[in-house]
Order: C-alpha cells, then structure tokens, then sequence
C-alpha cells in the first residue's frame, strides 16, 4: 500500500511561560517527533488521553498548524509548501468535535454548503449548485427542509451532519475526523459513524479517526496509534492490537476502557492504571510512561525507546519488547 | 440487606412559560443498604433531575410534583431547608461531575474539606486538619500532606475529584449520589476513580447512586442499573442481566450500538430524543422503537415485573 500522506518526525512545541527576556523559555512539546505513514482509504485511529497531543497532530496533518520540526508529505510533496495550490488545499479536510463552534450561526445550511461547493466549483450555476446541496442533505440523512435553517434550529446531531456534509462538499480525499461523536448521544452516534462509513466507501475517502473512545475504534477503524505526551508508543492493527497489546500504555488504556471490554479486548489486572501523566512541560527524561509503567525498571528512566518495528505491520516504543 | 431509600412514583416537573416539562414522570425504585445502583440515561432523559431531587437540591422552576422519596424512614419530600441543611453533607452526599466548579479558588482544598467537619461538629475548620489528611490518604490522593495546602487551580482534574469524594464521604454517609463523576477524566484516571469508590464503599457500606451517560462503565461497577428514557424509567435490572439479556427495544438498542461488531453496520436507534414539553403519547419510546406496535402509540405502558426485572413496555404486559 501507498503512503498518502507520511510523517516525518513531526515536532510542535507551545510556548509555556515566558521566562526572563526569552531566557529560560520553556515549551510543551504537544507533538514531538512523531513519524507516521497513512495508507490511502484505510481508517487510522490516532488514540491517546487529553494532552497526549492527538488534536495537534490531526490539525497538523490536516494543514491547519504548521510544524516546528520534521516534515508532513503528501504524495511525497511537502505539505506545507504546496498547501496554496488550488488542486492541493481542498483535497484534506477536517472535522472536530464541537459544530457549534465550526459552523457560522448566521449561515442557513444552505448558505455554508453552498460557500463550500462555490470554493470547489466556482463556476457552478446556481440550479446546479442546489441540485449538488440537496444531493449531499440526501446523502447525510437530511432533507430539503434544512436548507433554510440556521445552526441554533438544529439538534446536535444534525449540527455535526451539516459539518461533515460541508468537509465533503470540496470532494477532499482525506478527512480528519477529531471526536467528531463525543458530544453526540449514544443513540444518535451510531447513525453518524454508520453515514460516515457509507460515505468513506462513496468517495474513497482516507480518514484520520481521532478519539478517545476504543469502542469506536474497534467499529471503525483498519488500524490504531496510540499517543502518549505528544509520542506515538504503539502502532498496528485494530484487531491484532486489541487482544494483543505490546506497550504497557496500551495495556493499561484497554485494561481500564469500559468500551473496550465490552467487545472483548485485552484486560491484565497488572496492567490496572495508576498515576497521571507527566507535565508536558517537564516530562521524565527516559521513556514518558516510566512514572506509570508497573514493569519499568532502571533503564526506562534514562533511556530513551525509539518506536520501532516489532512485526510486519506493528510498531512499539518500549525497551521491554 | 436492608432498604435505604424507596422512591415512589417520583415526578418533578419544570413549570416554564413555553409549558411544563416532565422531566421525570412517575418513577419508582429501591435501594439497599451498601448497593451501587446505576442509572443510565442519555442527555434529556431526567437522570440529572432525579439527582438533584434526591439530594434536595431543586430549585424553582423545578418542583416535585407528587411522589414520594423514603429515606430511612423519613420523606424527604417534606423536608425543609433547615433540615437538609443537617442531612445534607452527613448522610446524604453529592458529588458532581466538574469538580473545579465546585471547588473555591481562592482557598486551599484541605480547607474546603475541613469546613464539611465543621459544618456538623463545629469548630475552627483548622482543627480538622489531621482528619483532611486522614481523607486524602484514604482516596489515595498522592502527597497528601502538601496536597491539603495546595489551590484547586494547582491540581489535576483526578486531584479535584478526589477532593470532592474526600467531602462526600467525611461524614460516612449512608448515600453518596454520583452524578457523572467521572465523565470529565480520562479514561485511565477514571478507572482509579471507580477502582477507589467501590473500595470505599465496601469499607463504608455507604451507599451508591452512580448517574451516568456512560452505560459501559455502569456495567462494571453497578450492581442493579436502571435506564432511563424521557423522564420514564425503561428498564430496571441486575447488571448482568441488563448486560446479557435486556428487555426494552431502547436497552438493546443500546447495547448494540456499545458491543459494535468489527467493521459491520452498527445498530443505530432512528430519530432523536423528544422534547418532554410534548412528548409522544403512548410509549415515549414507541417513534424510533423497531418493535412498535399499533397501540404503542395510544397505551402508555405499565411497569411490570418480568422474573425479578422491571420494564415498562407493552410487548411485556399480558
């Protein structure tokens, strides 16, 4: 399979405090030096708990934040650069989790649809581009009766359809999906990720799926990363991942997730959670998890693990593998 | 086991201009001493609501309709301030989802803490400093001793949280009612939160209602689980059972969207969760039930009692 877009030890640090006349500056390295491939139309699932810098990643793969360090390829071309370029910028799209604050309370849906076709098609004349806006209400599970209405007459569910509908109005190729259900309630969720399933096979779409919910990953998604302070520490299939974890984090997120163990994943009672994680600020020196990992030992402290292959198709970062 | 509280065909309605929602209409259940009942309901389901009714903590324009709520003897109902105000804190505790909101910036959270002793000892709340650190051990707050001098803004979220159970269960109340107490953590630090309430509770033999959206995490600490839809009670069970086997089409529904089959359609219950201004008649549930019936839509169905389980559907009565 080929990368579409492939990461190379990816860094981005935010400025926190200010220190004397930019002396003693300190940073919290959100991402840092994250290295990843993402294969055309499958599902990655980047995982990890707040702080772990998944949001940061996913707004930088979808071009919305810069880098500090490394480099972001797609199709073997520096994102970043070719960014302006009119076939290029639509081609990735973001979606996250709060449509209140995407979407403009003072577009009707079919002002914010149409803004986004027109963006695509700007030549479009104007009873095709309702034909395009009532295909796609269709497609999203909606109906011509939401094209005059504003985002405070929608419910939450119908808020974040309209959202996705406008990702997929410029025709993107890759969608990043950012907790795109954790605001939605359970029963109005499944009709979301159903669509957007139908939707992934429609258009062929790539999609980054972050969450921090594993149920969800394990409904949808081909493969999953974890993230530990702005760290990728395992990497592999959904399947092969869920039942046999290879990074003490990765244990004790499936040995604590309710969602997980209710479609049967690992669960180690030594692997039960303990502690919190570090300062992104100030974080240990060796490996990041050492202050929670039940089977750390001297060497985690100083040592550094690198995420590297452990089989075909899995990666983990730990000195104990 | 002994029974702690029986709720009686509880209904607290909101009285608004735009019309009366019920948002808890005619529900009953009962609990025992030293049981963790859970109750699961998804947002407009009237879950928060009865919370805030069991721990007498309403305000208008809420206001409990009729119903009955017998604690240990005594109908809290018919309670005034007064009243609450020495039962509240001491054998009936609270603690809330967002425990920053809870907590007063400007002083330090041992303080906080010490002031529950010396609301039902009296005192200086300085002299209960040795009993703060005694609580902070006990829910396993990490550094105690610095801990209890420490801002609320100079803790984690798990901190915070812990400091609110420190409160809830200073008294050693026979009731802590949890309402999402843990959906604001992550799901690592969520585990230890549920990991310390069920050791405390063993070693209390407090009592526990435990609200949440979260249905999963029900599952593993609850012993009985009562779901809620629209202000009605849908289905009461033991967790297991609730697990294996759920009566109500909403249960199911559920459970199927929370056991989803790798990469296969999920389960999805159609349309939304109605307004509880205008509810639909018969069944609230009946529009987006896959098993409706004709009368679904005209009987408002009874809650019976199906081997030990309650559920109030009509594909169960008769």
């Amino acid at each position: 399979m080929e990368a579409v877009v492939r990461l190379i030890d990816v860094r981005k640090y935010f400025p926190a405090g200010a220190g004397i006349l930019g002396f003693g500056r300190k940073y919290a390295r959100a991402v840092d030096g994250v290295s990843l491939d993402v294969y055309g139309g499958e599902v990655l699932a980047l995982v990890g708990e707040s702080g772990s810098g998944k949001s940061t990643l996913g707004k930088i793969v979808a071009g919305l934040l810069e880098p500090d360090g490394g480099k972001v390829l797609y199709r073997g071309e520096d994102l970043f650069r070719i960014l302006g370029r009119r076939d290029v910028r639509h081609k990735i799209q973001a979606v996250f989790q709060n449509p209140d604050s995407s979407l403009n309370p003072r577009l009707t849906v079919f002002d914010t649809l149409s803004e986004a076709i027109k963006a695509r098609n700007p030549k479009l004349g104007n009873s095709h581009l309702l034909e395009e806006i009532v295909k796609l209400l269709k497609v999203m599970g909606l109906s011509e009766d939401h094209l005059v209405k504003y985002p405070g007459e929608l419910s939450g569910g119908e808020k974040q359809r309209i959202a996705i509908a406008r990702a997929l109005a410029v025709e993107p190729e890759i969608l990043v999906a950012d907790e795109i259900v954790s605001s939605v309630d359970v029963s109005v969720r499944a009709h979301i990720l159903n669509l957007l399933m139908d939707l992934k096979e429609m258009y062929k779409l790539t999609m980054i799926f972050i969450t921090h919910d594993m149920g969800l990953v394990w409904a949808v998604a081909d493969r999953i990363a974890i993230m530990y302070t702005g760290k990728i520490v395992e990497e592999g299939p959904v399947e092969e991942v869920f039942k046999d974890p290879l990074h003490p984090y990765t244990k004790m997120l499936l040995t604590s997730s309710p969602s997980a163990k209710l479609v049967g994943a690992y669960v180690d009672e030594k692997f039960k959670a303990r502690g919190e994680p570090p300062s992104p600020i100030d974080p240990p020196k060796g490996c990041k998890f050492v202050t929670r990992c039940p089977i750390a030992t001297k060497e985690c402290w100083t040592q550094e693990p690198p995420l590297k292959p452990v089989s075909a198709n899995r990666k983990a970062a730990c000195l104990k593998i | 086991m002994s029974e702690l509280l029986k709720v009686e065909a509880l209904k607290v309605y909101y009285r608004l201009p735009q019309g009366v929602v019920r948002a808890v209409d005619e529900v009953s259940f009962s609990l025992e001493r030293g049981e963790v009942l859970g109750i699961a309901g998804e947002s407009g389901s009237g879950k928060s609501t009865l919370a805030m009714a069991l721990a007498g903590l309403l305000r208008p324009p809420a206001v409990i309709e009729s119903g009955r709520i017998i604690f240990d003897g005594l109908d809290l109902t018919k309670l005034g301030e007064g009243e609450w105000r020495k039962l509240r804190g001491r054998r009936i505790a609270v603690i809330f989802q967002d425990p920053g909101t809870y907590l007063n910036p400007v002083y330090t959270s041992g303080f906080q803490v010490a002031e529950v002793y010396e609301a039902h000892r009296g005192g200086r709340a300085s002299r209960y400093v040795e009993l703060v650190k005694d609580l902070y051990r006990k829910v396993k707050m990490a550094d105690p001793e610095r801990r209890v001098h420490s801002y609320p803004h100079q803790m984690s979220g798990g901190m915070k949280q812990r400091v609110l159970i420190s409160m809830a269960i200073a008294e050693k109340p026979d009731l802590i009612i949890a309402d999402e107490p843990t959906s604001a953590l992550d799901v690592t630090i969520q585990a230890e939160i549920v990991e310390l309430l069920k050791e405390l509770k063993s070693e209390t033999g407090s009592s526990i209602i435990f609200i949440t959206h979260d249905l999963a995490l029900l599952l593993e600490i609850a012993d009985r689980i009562m779901i809620m839809y629209a202000g009605k009670m849908a289905e009461l069970g033991r967790s297991s059972e609730i697990r294996d086997n759920p009566l109500h089409p909403y249960t199911r529904g559920l459970l199927s969207v929370l056991k989803p089959e790798r990469k296969q359609k999920l389960a999805s219950i159609p349309g939304s969760i109605p307004s509880l201004i205008d509810p639909p008649k018969g069944c609230r549930f009946h529009p987006r039930c896959p098993m409706a019936m004709p009368e679904c839509s005209r009987v408002e169905p009874r809650t019976v009692k199906v081997n030990g389980r309650t559920v109030s559907c009509l594909l169960y009565e008769g």
